[in-house]
Formats: structure tokens, C-alpha cells, sequence
């Protein structure tokens, strides 16, 4: 696909554990294009996790590529892949990850770049992105004095804020209430409308309606694509 | 993303009793290396200064032996008040010096009697700089008397009326007073110190001596009599015209100066021994152990960060940082606390005064330097491990 921001082409990826050799993934070739926000279904142990991965960099496939707008993920150094990590993918964690240490708006800051980090645009884009999400009055608080669906819209602005082309979030909504995680869903679709590609690795079938398209994994091979053509 | 200071700090404010152990426990290192290395420093200087002292008071005053003519009945070399009639050959001491089978040191050879100076009865002493024998130390206890010159005791000189730098007639030739000792309230103010040679020839006894006064090297170890024993049965064989005699207050006054030195000394053998050995072993397995365990609490942390593009070196430095400002801090708490320990405890256990006890800028800047060097190196694999997490364990594998 010409136009694809993710392209994966027959990317395996295989490890030893205690059980023996596992399949984590096997000639997985799927593209996503700009403005997209799949879905990445399927039971434990399908390979969810690890193509998140794989498409974030931070593992290295067994074997094929993964080339994201364009460029070819493990080709390049540890340290290069890491600075277009941070350039051009957003993580958003299953266990929200912020650091416990750092209030909400410092944690978003946390994604800037050293230099970007003291300016004041990169300040006010990180107040703006918390403030676009309905956390205008919890900039200063602390992640234990955040509510859990709180925390998963702070994650979602940090991953938000050098403007990526991607963003990687891995069962976004896995411990909000209904609300909670429609709120998250949404913020993630209007960054899709924007522009960007969202992947994301979930159980839940509740947001099938958010999203472009549903790939479902079974032992680490695609099992099935389904195009959704609503979303609100 | 906040500077790497900022994230230190907050984080320390976040997990304070982690950072209050590392603080602890290189303060408790470095003030315990200060107090006792300034006790041992103390101690050292102590017995230097005592031996030296002993050695020093006044001509030949440290020495506990004294070796006499063989042939002096010794019921009238104490009535003669330490003074000899008979004397030997100084040619003995060449035999004396040139082996190593006597256990004495720093000989030397002088030339008695009681002489009238002023209408007073002094004792005129001719002596000789001390000598070595072989292997012994060489520092010499004394330098002798200039020829050609005196040093009188302050009762000598205040009869004479002279004074430092004065010429005086004695037994027939004119010299100079060289020095004039203060006042000791004792026999000293009534002597009087001359060149060996000059008091040879002044007292018509050429090439004589009547006395040796050296310091025994075996009464530091072996009781005293059988330390007589062996001098006696040494000198037999090597000077057989010469006896042994001791001077039984300094003799003792040393063995006793010994033994409080060593009680003293034992306090910082252990040091040495046990307390220094568990500091530098202990210290880094306690810093490495409770990093190591702040780089377990902060995997997903360290995952994030790597996640976000933040590079190994920033990562580490989360850590080495930490540890080299916290270990810092520690030392120099340690460093006042053992300052002050030194002040009000080092008196009682080192038995030395405060003045002597007065920790040196190069141990308080070494045990600083030292302690933040030491346990920061403590914390380098600690700091290599979080740097090696894989950014993925901040994710949940499925």
C-alpha cells in the first residue's frame, strides 16, 4: 500500500520460554494508513502485545520488516529508532505507567525532547492537550490523586504531545467504568480524524463502533479483518 | 521532560526512607572513619612525641642502661653517686658497634667525676654523640657538646655567673658556655656537660671512659629480669671489662609509657582490624543492595522512559546521580558527626587530649572524597541494570 503510514510485511517473531518454542507472531503482514484507528483483537497469548511492539520499536521481530512513514524501524541504530520513538510514536500503557513522582502536567512534559522540554510552546502544548481532554483542574495533582480515568487521559495526552504519527495503546480502557472509557476512545478517534494512526490492542469489543477496522489475531496469525464503515 | 536534577529530587522526595538509608549509612561509614583515623592519627604523634621526650629531657636522661668497669665495686659506685673510680678503654666501643649480638642501642660513652667549680662540688661529665649498632635505629639521641665549649645546669651557671655565650675558666683552660639548661630541680642543675675529648684531656684521663649509658631494645618484650640476663651473658662474650646496670626508673617509666601506648594502639588495631574491613566491604553491599532494589520499584519507570526515547544515559544517570548526591550528603553528615564525636568522645577512648585530637583537612576531605567515590561506584551495576531493562517490560506481554 503506497500511502500506508504502518507497513508490516511477513514479520514473525518467535522466543523460548518455559513451554518451548512460542509463535508470538507468524508472517503477520498488515498496513494501516493515516487517519485509521484499528483494532487489535484477539485472546491471550494471540500476539496482540508483541505487534504493538514490534510497530513501536521495541521489539525486534524475529523476522520481515516494519516500516513506519516509511522508514524501516530495524534498520536503524538502537539510539536513531529510539529518537524516532520519540519523535513519532505515542504509547499509551495498560497500566498507565505515569510516574508517581511527577504531577500530571509533568508527566505529559515527560514526552518532550530535553531541549523542547524548557520552551514555552512545548509548556503550553502540554497544558493545552490536558486541558483538551478535561483535566484543566487536575494540571498540578499527583497520579494518586488522580481518578483511574484520570490517569488513562493524562497517558493519552503524554502520548499526544510532540504530535506523533502514530499511537500505540495497549487495552486503553481495560480498567475504566463505561464513561471513562469512552472519553478515552474518543480522544483517540479525534487524533485518527486528525490525521494520525492508532493501533489498538484490546479484548473488548465495546468500541468496535470508534473504530475503522477490527483485526482479530489467533496464535499469532491474522485470523480476520473486518472493515467497520460506522463510526461516531 | 523535567531536568534529570529535578526528577532526582522529586524522586527522593517521593521514597525518603530509601534515601535515608543510603544517607545513613555512609554517614555512619565516614563519621566512624573520621573519629578513629583522627584517634590513630593522634596516637601516632603521641608515642612519637613521648619516646622522644624520654629520649630528650637532658643529656642521655632516656637511656635505662648503664654499662660501668667490670672492676668497680658497686657499694662504692653508689656512694660515689653513680660515679666510677675505675675506667676502661673508649676503644670498647668499637667492639660494641661493630656486631649485632648486644640488645642495646644509642651508646654512649662518657667520662665522670665530681670536680669543684665556683667553691661547688659539680659533676663533670665528658660525653660523646651517641652511636648505632648494627640494624638499630640510627637516629641519634643525643649530638654530644661542641669541643671547646660547655653545657652547665642552671645552679652550675648561676654559681659561675655566666650565661649562654660566656667564656669560663674550668680546670685550667677557658671555653665558651654553649648552653645553659633551665632550672629541674634536680641533680641536673649541678652538672656539668663537656666534649668527650676535652674532658679526657682536661680531667688527665686520655682514652678513658668510666661509663656507657645506652637503651636496652629487650625490655620492650621480656620481663626484667630476664632482660638483664641476656645483656649480661651478651656483654660477657663481647665486653667482658664492662657490667650492666639499670636504670630502674626510666626502665620502667618506658615499659609503662609502652603499655599504655599499646592499650591505646589496641583500640584502633580493632579498627583496622574488624570495623575498617566491614565498612568497606558492608557499606557497598548495603548502597548496591537498596539501589537495586529502587531500580525493581522503578521497572516500569525505566520502561516508560525508554518507551518515550529517553537514552541509556539519561536513564543512568537517574540512578548513579542519586546515588553519588545522596552518598555525598552521607559524607558530609559522617564527616561533622565524627568531628564531633572526635571532640566529646575522642578524649575518653584514645586517653589523648582534644588538642591532639583535631581532624585534618586532608581526612575530611579524603573521607568525603572517598566515601562519595566509593559509593557511587556502588551503585554502578545497579545503575547498568536499570539502563539494560527493556523498554517492553513496561508493557504487558500477552
Amino acid at each position: 500500500m503506497a500511502d500506508a503510514m504502518i507497513q508490516i510485511d511477513a514479520v514473525s517473531h518467535r522466543y523460548t520460554g518455559k513451554q518451548g518454542r512460542i509463535d508470538a507472531l507468524n508472517a503477520v503482514s498488515l498496513s494501516f494508513r493515516p487517519g485509521e484507528l484499528a483494532l487489535v483483537t484477539g485472546p491471550s497469548g494471540s500476539g496482540k502485545t508483541t505487534l504493538l511492539l514490534a510497530v513501536g520499536g521495541m521489539r525486534r521481530p524475529t523476522e520481515g520488516t516494519v516500516r513506519v512513514g516509511g522508514d524501516d524501524l530495524y534498520a536503524l541504530t538502537a539510539a536513531e529508532r529510539a529518537r524516532f520513538r520519540a519523535a513519532h510514536i505515542g504509547f499509551v500503557f495498560q497500566t498507565l505507567e505515569l510516574i508517581p513522582y511527577l504531577s500530571a502536567f509533568e508527566n505529559v512534559l515527560l514526552a518532550a525532547t530535553p531541549r523542547g522540554a524548557g520552551q514555552t510552546e512545548t509548556r503550553q502544548r502540554a497544558e493545552q492537550r490536558l486541558v483538551d481532554l478535561g483535566l484543566a483542574d487536575r494540571l498540578h495533582h499527583k497520579p494518586r490523586q488522580l481518578s483511574q480515568g484520570e490517569r488513562q487521559r493524562v497517558a493519552i495526552a503524554r502520548a499526544m504531545l510532540n504530535g506523533p504519527k502514530v499511537i500505540l495503546a495497549d487495552e486503553p480502557s481495560g480498567n475504566l467504568d463505561p464513561d471513562n472509557a469512552h472519553a478515552a476512545f474518543a480522544a483517540l478517534r479525534a487524533f485518527a480524524d486528525a490525521g494520525g494512526t492508532v493501533l489498538v490492542a484490546t479484548h473488548s469489543t465495546l468500541h468496535h463502533d470508534q473504530a475503522d477496522r477490527v483485526v482479530t489475531l489467533r496464535g499469532g496469525v491474522v485470523a480476520d479483518t473486518v472493515h467497520e464503515s460506522i463510526h461516531v | 521532560m523535567p531536568g534529570v536534577c529535578a526528577l532526582i529530587l522529586k524522586e527522593l522526595r517521593f521514597r525518603p526512607v530509601n534515601a535515608a538509608l543510603i544517607v545513613l549509612t555512609v554517614a555512619a561509614a565516614s563519621g566512624l572513619v573520621v573519629f578513629y583515623q583522627s584517634g590513630a592519627s593522634a596516637l601516632s604523634e603521641h608515642a612519637a612525641q613521648a619516646e622522644d621526650a624520654t629520649r630528650r629531657i637532658q643529656k642521655a636522661m632516656g637511656s635505662n642502661l648503664t654499662l660501668i668497669p667490670a672492676s668497680t665495686d658497686l657499694a662504692d659506685y653508689y656512694d660515689a653517686g653513680g660515679v666510677s673510680p675505675d675506667t676502661v678503654a673508649d676503644s670498647v666501643i668499637d667492639r660494641l658497634v661493630a656486631q649485632d649480638a648486644v640488645s642495646m642501642n644509642h651508646l654512649i660513652l662518657m667520662l665522670e667525676a665530681r670536680v669543684e667549680l665556683a667553691g661547688r662540688p659539680v659533676l663533670f661529665t665528658g660525653i660523646a654523640a651517641s652511636q648505632h649498632t648494627p640494624g638499630r635505629p640510627k637516629k641519634k639521641m643525643n649530638d654530644g657538646v661542641e669541643p671547646g665549649t660547655l653545657e652547665l645546669g642552671s645552679a652550675v651557671a648561676e654559681a659561675l655567673g655566666v650565661a649562654t655565650g660566656d667564656s669560663v675558666e674550668v680546670l685550667g683552660e677557658t671555653m665558651r658556655v654553649a648552653l645553659v639548661y633551665v632550672p629541674k630541680g634536680t641533680a641536673e642543675d649541678l652538672r656539668v656537660y663537656a666534649d668527650l675529648a676535652d674532658a679526657q684531656r682536661l680531667l688527665d684521663r686520655p682514652g678513658q671512659i668510666n661509663k656507657i649509658e645506652a637503651l636496652d631494645c629487650v625490655s620492650c618484650q621480656d620481663p626484667e629480669q630476664e632482660a638483664l640476663t641476656i645483656l649480661r651473658t651478651e656483654l660477657a662474650s663481647v665486653a667482658p671489662e664492662l657490667q650492666v646496670q639499670r636504670e630502674a626508673d626510666v626502665a620502667n617509666a618506658r615499659v609503662l609509657q609502652r603499655s599504655v601506648l599499646a592499650q591505646q594502639s589496641g583500640v584502633i588495631e580493632r579498627f583496622h582490624g574488624v570495623m575498617l574491613p566491614v565498612i568497606l566491604i558492608g557499606v557497598p553491599i548495603v548502597i548496591g543492595a537498596i539501589t537495586v532494589l529502587n531500580v525493581r520499584d522503578r521497572r516500569g519507570e525505566i520502561g516508560v522512559l525508554r518507551a518515550l526515547g529517553k537514552g541509556s544515559i539519561s536513564v543512568g544517570v537517574l540512578f548513579f546521580g542519586k546515588a553519588l548526591l545522596l552518598a555525598l550528603l552521607g559524607a558530609l553528615l559522617g564527616v561533622a558527626a565524627g568531628w564531633m564525636l572526635v571532640v566529646f568522645r575522642g578524649p575518653g577512648v584514645f586517653e589523648v587530649g582534644t588538642d591532639s585530637l583535631r581532624p585534618g583537612a586532608v581526612l575530611l576531605v579524603s573521607v568525603v572524597a572517598g566515601a562519595t567515590l566509593f559509593a557511587a561506584l556502588a551503585a554502578v551495576l545497579p545503575a547498568v541494570w536499570a539502563v539494560t531493562q527493556h523498554p517492553a517490560d513496561a508493557m504487558r506481554e500477552d
